[in-house]
């Protein structure tokens, strides 16, 4: 459905030229959900922006639906207007003057081919259903909570039924409870609607729960992609390993294998660990991420345990999060809310379960 | 980029052309009004001899203009009444409307509305109207608050205080200038985030130590901006020091560049006044860049926190008698002396004392007198054509200047804002004669000069107040209102008729009422450059007052002010109306 192909877009500032993407490539097929995630900065609404015809590349291609939008080879730019998407922006832009429904009908009233009256009332009713609001059809848009400006906006896109639809941070300005809702009633919306989009967020969580296919982003630059599952416990680098919130890194030596296993020399013993089919050589500096859900924090000393010290104790309400001394180590593990609790300055041991810590390459 | 720019013009042609043609539209009619006749004056200041108009034949290049204002002690006599004069006024506007703007919004003082009235109602009188009443207020023999003062402090003669010295042109300067002063500061320590009162307070800080030490350096910016302003407004002022000041022995700019054009005896003094005009201008544009400086930091300083939490507000307790004797007495001085004043003056010929003089019989001669003039008959019409005429010019004009300044990526846009916000700089004075040397020398090309055009264009000089109000919306307009638009399937002129002009007409309209009500008080341009043809109310009004008629002069006043409050309740009905 989208198709960007080396897209390169710079912005010229006081300090001089700022490469925001550089050189990216990617899909979205029909159907699917994407998203583009990333930290601040990171090149990915530039990108949603030059989709959407709002900024104009350097160089690269942008096809729609086999449609080319732009190409700076053969020199094609069309304006945002007549490009076949929707779009939902991060201050949802509902336009204050008018009322919802004439909010929600405005697509249908500026293209080349209107629909009667009749029709466009019927679409309008229609797609504030789909959004769950058709009782704030003839309410003033100003007189709207964050959480129904967010419907609207969302309605205003699906009604020109638009081959793609983007996304930019649209739940970033709510509240943590509304996101929550409002993230898995996009899904289930999303697959019924077959609904082909690009979604721009900086939220992990966001990002698992709604695509398809996350591409995450660093410094203009693609830093991985793949499904949900894939990027999340298969982090390919130190920064992916830091923004899936590996939570502890320790550096270390690879020592050798065994059984399909690294061992990592990481100072205060060996530990164990995931190879995510990258192979390593021997005495070569490596990172392993550890998430604090894979380390088992008990008062007994186990096969492969080590000592620490309890520093402090913090109750999450779905569990408890403690931070440990190791050595010069400080690491945080998680622990159900079912296990055995410990104090401030309680000595203990940690296990460090093999399959969830992962080997990773240090990014220089 | 260069490559791709000409594809853009062919994919999207009409988005191009369209916002070409405004540019272009724009662009020259604010180059035409604001730039060619202070090029005139430039070329005038150094063309003699000094009675020719500069594209005269026989005129030559010279510098004698500027010898002849820079003889002393005439120049330094010049800029010691300028100033004094424009620095008593600031001073005293700027005491009067802080400490107003402080009980307002910091103290938990009765009757605030009552406040707002007085503080504002002054913004709706023409200048001329105000000097006038002051005249009554403050003469010194039979002046109401003269009178008053001799009778509760038993004190014989005349005075004690005389309206035509630098203090009485400086009260009635600082007078009208509290009103700016109010909303200014007020506006200030609204956007002050409260916490940084709080948070002094909780440190065990009184509210005077904190005032010194937190409320005042963090407004510095500000605070030092609305001075500067102040200052140039006054150095500006014509009508004071021109009725007020001449009985003084007073000289300042404004009215020494009057007098080179219109003097008692002899020819108009072109090249002198152009002179004088171009020293002034130069004057005014150092404060304007000082302006624009003091701005900047305050837009840095961003105070605004956005939540509405009303700032604590301090308790008066025993004082709150004495703030509000503060603001009764400001109101009577400001607002209901005025009006009875005036009324009396024009239903009496002449003013005096109730209770305390003998009244002379009321007539409604100065009515009748009036409203049988052609001339000020005339003159009702003509001004509300010229203020509305021009207020439509500026608002349109000014809005499409701030949409290229505020949203486009056009290559001049940082000149055209300065030529759009840099017109409140220059003197109405100053405007006039450049207007009247530029439309002189061309009048056998555009016959304009003589004909109520010429006061249409140059009351659409004043950019700035239009430009102010329409850029602050535009700014202030989310630009992804404009990009769901184009998202939606909009072509561009779809999105300005149906996005961008619905959301800024309440600041267009706000910018038309405010350059309407600018407009219909002036009277220096109409002075300077208007014509016996083409009669305007407040030069009327001067007419009178200087021959010593002051019962029609108060008499066409009170008209104006009626006129001006019908208007105002009709116009401001019926565009926020239609806005609404």
């Amino acid at each position: 459905m989208l198709k960007v192909e080396n897209l390169v877009k710079s912005y010229r500032t006081v300090h001089g030229t700022v490469q925001a993407v550089k050189k990216v490539s990617f899909e979205v097929g029909t159907g699917e959900i994407v998203t583009l995630l990333g930290p601040s900065g990171c090149g990915k609404t530039t990108i949603l922006r030059c989709v959407a015809g709002l900024e104009r590349p350097d160089s690269g291609t942008i096809s729609i639906d086999g449609e080319p939008v732009f190409s700076d080879s053969a020199r094609r730019y069309v304006p945002t207007h007549a490009r076949p998407i929707a779009m939902v922006f991060q201050s949802y832009a509902i336009w204050p003057h008018m009322t919802v429904a004439e909010n929600v009908a405005y697509p249908l009233t500026v293209g080349r081919n209107k629909p009667n009256k009749r029709e466009i009332a019927d679409r309008v009713a229609h797609a504030l259903e789909l959004v769950r609001i058709p009782e704030l059809a003839q309410r003033s848009a100003t007189l709207l909570s964050g959480g129904q400006q967010q419907r609207v906006a969302v309605a205003r896109a699906l009604i020109r039924k638009a081959k793609l639809i983007l996304f930019d941070e649209p739940l970033s300005n709510l509240d943590a409870k509304l996101r929550e809702e409002m993230r898995i009633e996009f899904k289930e919306l999303f697959s019924r609607e077959a609904v082909s989009a690009l979604y721009v967020t900086h939220d992990l969580l966001e990002a698992l729960v709604l695509s398809h296919r996350v591409v995450v982003m660093n410094s203009g630059n693609i830093a991985q992609s793949g499904s949900p599952r894939d990027v999340y416990s298969h982090p390919r680098d130190e920064f992916m390993a830091d923004f899936m919130g590996a939570g502890n890194v320790i550096e270390g030596k690879v020592a050798g294998e065994s059984n399909g296993f690294i061992q990592v020399d990481v100072g205060f013993g060996t530990l164990s660990s995931a190879s995510n089919g990258q192979s390593f050589s021997k005495g070569q500096s490596v990172i392993v991420a550890i998430r604090p859900e894979a380390i088992t924090l008990s008062g007994d000393v186990g096969l492969l345990s080590f000592p620490c010290r309890v520093l402090t104790d913090a109750f999450l309400g779905t569990g408890m999060e403690y931070l440990i001394a190791l050595q010069e180590h400080r690491l945080r593990v998680r622990m159900p809310p079912t296990a055995a609790a410990f104090d401030i300055d309680d000595e203990a041991f940690i296990n460090i379960r093999p399959e969830s810590c992962v080997v990773l390459q240090r990014l220089n | 980029m260069s490559v791709m720019s000409s594809q853009e013009s062919i994919l999207s042609g009409r988005r191009i052309s369209l916002t070409w043609v405004i540019q272009a539209a724009a662009v020259l009619i604010l180059l035409y009004l604001v730039s060619v006749p202070l090029f005139m004056n430039l070329v005038t200041a150094f063309r003699g001899p000094p009675e020719s108009l500069p594209l005269d034949p026989g005129t030559f290049f010279t510098f004698d203009n500027f010898k002849s204002i820079y003889q002393f002690p005439r120049v330094l006599t010049i800029f010691r009444d300028t100033f004094a004069f424009a620095l008593g006024s600031v001073a005293l506007a700027f005491v009067f409307g802080f400490t107003l703007a402080f009980l307002v919004e910091r103290t938990d003082m009765p009757f605030k509305t009552v406040v707002y009235v007085t503080a504002l109602t002054p913004l709706m009188m023409p200048t001329i109207v105000v000097v006038l009443a002051w005249m009554f207020m403050l003469g010194n023999s039979g002046g109401l608050i003269n009178v008053l003062i001799r009778t509760v402090l038993h004190l014989p003669g005349t005075g004690p205080f005389d309206v035509f010295s630098l203090y009485g042109m400086i009260i009635i300067q600082g007078a009208s200038l509290i009103p700016l002063a109010f909303l200014f500061s007020s506006s200030a320590l609204k956007g002050m985030a409260p916490s940084f009162e709080e948070a002094s307070a909780a440190s065990g800080a009184f509210f005077l130590t904190t005032l010194r030490r937190v409320t005042l350096p963090v407004l510095r910016p500000h605070l030092l901006s609305l001075l500067i302003l102040m200052f140039i407004l006054s150095i500006e002022t014509f009508e004071v020091p021109a009725l007020v000041g001449v009985g003084a022995q007073r000289q300042v700019f404004a009215t020494e560049i009057y007098w080179s054009l219109n003097p008692s005896i002899g020819l108009p003094q072109y090249g002198e006044a152009a002179s004088l005009a171009l020293t002034f201008l130069a004057i005014a544009y150092f404060l304007f860049f000082e302006y624009s400086r003091q701005m900047r930091d305050a837009a840095r300083f961003a105070t605004v926190t956005g939540k509405g939490f009303r700032p604590r507000q301090i308790e008066l307790g025993r004082w709150k008698a004495a703030a509000f004797a503060f603001v009764a007495v400001i109101g009577l001085v400001q607002v209901v002396f005025p009006i009875v004043v005036l009324l009396m003056a024009s239903f009496m010929n002449r003013f005096v004392v109730p209770f305390l003089q003998p009244l002379p019989p009321l007539t409604l001669h100065a009515y009748r007198d009036v409203l049988t003039d052609p001339r000020f008959l005339a003159a009702i019409p003509n001004t509300i054509f010229v203020a509305g005429t021009s207020a439509f010019i500026v608002s349109t004009v000014s809005s499409a200047i701030a949409w290229l300044v505020g949203r486009s990526s056009f290559p001049g846009r940082k000149l055209l804002d300065f030529i759009a916000s840099s017109s409140v700089t220059v003197p109405s004075v100053v405007v006039a004669f450049s207007f009247l040397i530029f439309y002189l020398s061309i009048v056998d090309w555009l016959p304009v000069y003589g004909t109520i055009w010429i006061l249409v264009l140059v009351f659409s000089y004043r950019m700035t107040v239009g430009y102010r109000i329409n850029l602050a919306a535009i700014t202030q307009l989310s630009r992804e209102l404009e990009e769901a638009s184009e998202a939606s399937g909009a072509a561009w002129p779809t999105t300005f008729r149906r996005i961008v002009i619905p959301l800024i007409m309440p600041s267009f309209v706000a910018s038309f009422l405010l350059v309407f009500f600018l407009g219909f008080r002036d009277a220096t341009l109409p002075l300077i450059i208007g014509s016996r043809d083409t009669p305007m109310l407040t030069p009327l009004i001067w007419e009178h007052i200087q021959v010593g008629e002051l019962g029609p002069a108060a008499a066409e006043s009170v008209i104006s002010l009626i006129i001006m409050l019908i208007i105002g309740t009709l116009m401001r009905k019926f565009l926020f109306g239609y806005v609404k």
